[in-house]
């Protein structure tokens, strides 16, 4: 499963309910923390956006909701590519 | 399957098996909605547009179980209903054993902030959504002997309110409806005269009816109750 694709395709997705500012589909766009453009309430979107997407894809249902989601230093939202790395590690 | 019509809203109720829940599942389902409920035990509502699960509210593998049918069958979730609950026997806060505790508290207050949780992921898809958890008028009487249950209450009302003001940017709100009593298996268990000592200090002293549910619920899940949220509605003139 390509799990980068799925991400992007989740930006495309949060960028339409997004208006002023677009999320940039690379692997160093942060996705929690200062610089983000999304709120809390966009990541639990964001997030859910991909667990539906890995869900269609493989069949399961795998929560990529984590205890760390909300610490700048420990979050696996940090950027696109700790989050890519992080779910790779789940599935 | 049945033919999935769009124009009517997806339920989600627990401890719809009997009670507050299996009148609402009726109810919702009489107005051409579809219902998914569970319980712990099997469910004898027949209807092509219910779904019952025999899951446990308090098993996290089981919530996600359900949610994950919901996603498949439906894609969405309109309006969830916390309604499972257990109301322990009567007892003073020092005898209450730590099992007691736990079992009360699993069901009554971790349960309903898993569905929720799972919930609001699925609500903000679409952008719209209508959570009601259910609370007791004993939050605002204070029986002795039902400190477990009333402290369960309290926090399922106080969580209401602060997730809230988490998710109403993604069009979803989320409301208490604390009943008087309503005779039902969960009330029947309580001791008879105390019940209506408590009833006493309401100003309607009867007990309640499914019907005052419904029809509150009906007002915070209406599509125009947009900006009702983080209320809490006693029933009975508490």
């Amino acid at each position: 499963m390509n799990t980068l694709h799925i991400i992007f395709e989740a930006i495309d997705e949060i960028n339409l309910s997004l208006e002023d500012v677009q999320m940039e589909k690379n692997e160093d766009t942060v996705i929690f923390g200062n610089e983000s453009v999304l709120d809390s309430m966009d990541l639990v979107h964001f997030i859910s956006l991909i667990e539906e997407k890995i869900e269609d894809e493989s069949g399961d249902y795998i929560s990529i909701a984590d205890e760390n989601a909300m610490s700048l230093e420990l979050s696996p939202f940090r950027t696109v590519k700790t989050l890519n790395e992080y779910i790779k590690n789940l599935l | 399957m049945h033919n999935f019509s769009s124009d009517k809203k997806v339920f989600l109720i627990t401890g719809t098996s009997k009670g507050i829940g299996r009148y609402l599942a009726e109810y919702y389902l009489n107005s051409g909605n579809y219902v998914v409920g569970c319980s712990r035990s099997k469910s004898d509502l027949v209807n092509d547009r219910y779904t019952h699960f025999e899951k446990d509210v308090a098993n996290e593998a089981d919530v996600l179980e359900i949610f994950k049918f919901i996603r498949k069958q439906y894609k969405r979730i309109d309006v969830l209903i916390n309604n499972a609950a257990i109301n322990p026997r009567i007892l003073t806060a020092g005898l209450l054993s730590y099992k007691m505790i736990e079992n009360t508290y699993k069901v009554n207050i971790f349960a309903p902030m898993i569905f929720c949780r799972e919930a609001i992921k699925l609500m903000s898809r679409k952008r719209f959504g209508r959570i009601i958890n259910m609370s007791s008028m004993a939050v605002k009487h204070e029986v002795r002997g039902e400190s477990l249950y009333t402290s369960t209450k309290s926090a399922i009302t106080a969580y209401t309110k602060v997730i809230s003001k988490e998710i109403n940017n993604l069009g979803i709100t989320a409301n208490v409806i604390a009943p008087s009593a309503i005779p039902t298996d969960l009330s029947a268990n309580i001791d008879q005269e105390a019940l209506h000592e408590v009833l006493s200090r309401n100003a309607i002293k009867s007990l309640g009816e499914m019907k005052d549910v419904s029809t509150a619920i009906n007002f915070v899940i209406s599509e125009n109750s947009s900006s009702i949220t983080g209320q809490v509605i006693y029933l009975g003139g508490v």
